[in-house]
């Protein structure tokens, strides 16, 4: 099994609403960021949380987003940059990028 | 006593059949939330044991329950007792419910544990 992405490619995150235990948060959700880490292949912890196997692995990316492109408010030079941990199931190549 | 979130508190069914459902209360990054305290605190004894208890019942030989588990039942409480619950209470409400419905423990040992604890702090 091979990691879908690689350091710099920019990825939009998926909307979809799912129940149960998730690790994406609703903050990053339709936003699109840059893969700046593979992190390697973890069981699913969504599948962990209910007890199950939690395979297959699933990659693990550290994705950057830029401040403004998660919130608006404060200073539109705002270099501050936001890395959050997102699995590869919850990642697609940013649109216009194929 | 205002919380006791080790309690059994009669909803252990409705936390099982709740938990198909969609809960995001927690998931609250990016919303107004006020200062944040950022004073260093150490652990309290009782934060420690739970921390412990957790260790034992995640460990590999017991296996009892696992991170995810645990955060997804943290997750699962409801919005009323994730606000008026402190970190490491929180970690007790939802190591109780998963205990309970593992029945590893059943609601009248739990209820008189707590009893028995009671009754020491009073006496």
């Amino acid at each position: 099994m091979n990691a879908r992405f690689r350091i710099g490619d920019r990825v939009d995150v998926a909307t979809r609403h799912q129940a149960g235990h998730v690790r994406t948060p609703n903050y990053v959700k339709g936003k699109t960021g840059r893969i700046v880490d593979v992190r390697g292949a973890f069981r699913n912890p969504e599948l962990l949380a209910q007890g199950e196997p939690g395979l297959p692995r699933q990659y693990l990316y550290r994705v950057e987003f830029d401040w403004h492109s998660l919130w608006h408010d404060g200073p539109s030079s705002c270099p501050d940059r936001i890395i959050v941990d997102i699995y590869e199931h919850w990642l697609m190549t940013a649109a216009g990028m194929e | 006593m205002t919380r006791d979130p080790s309690a059994p508190d009669g909803h252990v069914g409705d936390q099982a059949s709740r938990s198909a459902e969609h809960h995001d209360h927690h998931d609250c990054g990016g919303k107004p939330a006020g200062p944040v305290d950022v004073v260093h605190h150490d652990p309290t004894y009782w934060e420690l044991r739970v921390d412990a208890v957790y260790q034992l019942l995640a460990d590999s030989r017991r296996n009892i329950l696992r991170a995810d588990e645990l955060r997804w039942m943290r997750e699962s409480l409801s919005a009323e007792d994730y606000d008026r619950f402190n970190y490491y209470e929180r970690w007790v409400a939802a190591m109780s419910r998963i205990l309970l419905s593992k029945q590893v423990v059943t609601p009248g040992e739990l209820a008189a544990k707590i009893d028995e604890i009671r009754r020491r702090g009073a006496g």
